[in-house]
């Protein structure tokens, strides 16, 4: 049973991180908008979703919902403020966004309780349906995944998903086609934000304890090695990406070696598959485009 | 009334004088080039009309209404433009190259959920119908990135015909291309004019301008120095001055 649990556990994690390589491929993949703010939005939707659910009586419906609303809307506030940056200037601003979320965090102790962590963050639900058990939790986490799947195929495929390609492709052409950047940047920034704030829910009460280090660079680091990995967009690929940087350094922990080489040896690990992808497939598995 | 109105449009870089109070008229179904030596402020004056650049002095009037301040995508349902370096999608297949041309009703957040084929269905009709009168026939998966560079330059033209306008402004549109395809974009805008279109274009081949025009404006060191029909323009003693050096 033990087993069991332990795949159950690693499903659950894949589909968290699957929602923030998504999210990250909707923004870079098919908008070419170099986000990193992404932890930082995780960060901000674990929080609030936690701190709601903690010290308010409102049900977890409401909070779930106000949670992405505010994902939507600071992601949407990221790409006015962000307006006449792309490349390593947008990357390089809202990587100093996840610091500052970070550190806010950290420091904001009255209410976060900095370091210390929030503990005993219950578990989802719905009117009277309490997702408690591990199994529960899985079938709740992989619909949710689908559903933000089908979403973003749908959009992806459809002429506006078009236009947030043609976004990446090349902005001004794209305006000279009357279409208005800011308004397809608002809305890639925005819906990656929700999705990224999703994740951040998800991860919060299912593990029930959120500390500001749940998520920062190393996430990061996570998200961009499944992007390239599985290939810039292409949602199977991001799929892929994120199943394979889960399960391949997972396997180490059933080889015969010394646990303080099972931390070390997984981040070589993500070293050399991005090594290897980069030098044999630089577009990824599935990958479409090439950004440079 | 005209269609498009620049009065005393200036703009400088620096010290330099890029655009110096240029002033012209276009009326609608007509071929108009600008022409002149490079560094005379023709592609300045083209990224002034679209909104890539504002002046620093002047008026741009359509149909009556001042549209200087207008954002890019806003002139963009006056006028279409090319690039006299190829601006195509260079990630998308020429099929979706071509139906960013159309504005598609689904192309919002509150109706991309109810988007289904039979609107595409529609324009990939009209897109091909174009496309076999200008024996265009490469296949639509090809990604913009993998087609000639004389191809690219009638992907650029397609779009910018099929788009909606009122202006179709051309940034040299035979610049590097091959005999056959100089043809084949001489005829198009041929066509486009007995349609009522109204061009402007850029353009260093004398010949292809002469031929193609029913105006021209010269322009040198950010100046209209001369203007009127080809077969003056050809012989006026300032153009052969500013444009040819001539003593």
């Amino acid at each position: 049973m033990e087993i069991f649990n332990y795949f159950f556990h690693l499903g659950i994690i894949f589909s968290i991180y699957s929602l923030l390589v998504l999210s990250s491929n909707l923004s870079l993949g098919y908008g070419g908008l170099f986000n990193l703010a992404l932890p930082g939005l995780a960060l901000i939707g674990a929080y609030t979703s936690s701190l709601l659910s903690l010290k308010t009586n409102l049900p977890f419906g409401v909070i779930f919902v106000i949670t992405l609303i505010l994902g939507y809307l600071v992601g949407w506030i990221i790409s006015k403020i962000t307006n006449k940056l792309r490349g390593d200037y947008l990357a390089l601003v809202t990587f100093g966004f996840t610091f500052i979320v970070f550190t806010l965090a950290l420091n904001w102790e009255s209410l976060t309780r900095g370091a210390l962590g929030l503990p005993s963050i219950p578990k989802p639900k719905f009117l009277f349906f309490q997702i408690e058990s591990l199994i529960e939790i899985f079938i709740f986490y992989y619909l949710i995944t689908f559903i933000v799947y089908l979403f973003l195929q749908k959009l992806i495929f459809s002429p506006l998903g078009r236009s947030i390609q043609a976004l990446r492709d090349d902005e001004l052409a794209i305006s000279v086609l009357g279409r208005n950047p800011l308004r397809i940047k608002s809305l890639v920034l925005g819906i990656s934000g929700l999705l990224s704030s999703l994740a951040g829910i998800l991860y919060a009460h299912y593990l029930s304890y959120l500390d500001p280090y749940s998520f920062g660079l190393g996430d990061l680091i996570f998200i961009l090695s499944a992007l390239f990995l599985g290939g810039l967009a292409d949602n199977r690929g991001a799929l892929l990406g994120t199943f394979l940087l889960i399960i391949i350094p997972e396997s180490l922990r059933f080889l015969p070696l010394p646990s303080y080489l099972v931390g070390a040896l997984r981040q070589i690990i993500y070293s050399l598959i991005i090594i290897i992808i980069l030098w044999f497939r630089p577009k990824g598995i599935f990958g479409k485009i090439d950004l440079s | 009334m005209n269609l498009l109105e620049l009065k005393k449009i200036s703009k400088s870089f620096g010290g330099i004088k890029a655009v110096d109070e240029v002033s012209l008229e276009i009326e609608e179904g007509k071929i108009y080039s600008l022409i002149g030596p490079n560094g005379a402020g023709k592609t300045t004056l083209f990224n002034i009309i679209s909104g890539f650049i504002l002046p620093d002095e002047g008026k741009i009037i359509f149909r009556g209404e001042e549209i200087t301040n207008f954002d890019i995508w806003q002139r963009a349902s006056y006028l279409s433009r090319t690039f006299q370096l190829t601006r195509n999608f260079k990630n998308l297949n020429l099929k979706d190259n071509l139906l960013l041309s159309f504005d598609s009703p689904y192309e919002n957040i509150f109706r991309f959920w109810q988007f289904k084929k039979k609107y595409e269905k529609e324009k990939i009709e009209i897109i091909k119908e174009f496309l076999n009168e200008i024996k265009f026939t490469r296949e639509f998966s090809a990604k913009a990135s993998e087609i000639s560079y004389g191809q690219a330059k009638l992907l650029e033209l397609t779009r910018a015909i099929l788009k909606h306008h009122e202006i179709l402004m051309l940034d040299e549109p035979v610049a590097g291309v091959n005999l056959e395809i100089r043809e084949i974009i001489r005829e198009i805008l041929r066509k486009r004019r007995e349609n009522g279109d109204t061009i402007l274009l850029i353009e260093h081949d004398m010949n292809f301008v002469m031929d193609i025009s029913d105006y021209v404006f010269v322009m040198s060191e950010g100046k209209l120095v001369a203007e009127g029909e080809p077969k003056i323009i050809k012989n006026n003693p300032k153009v052969l001055d500013s444009y040819l050096g001539a003593e």
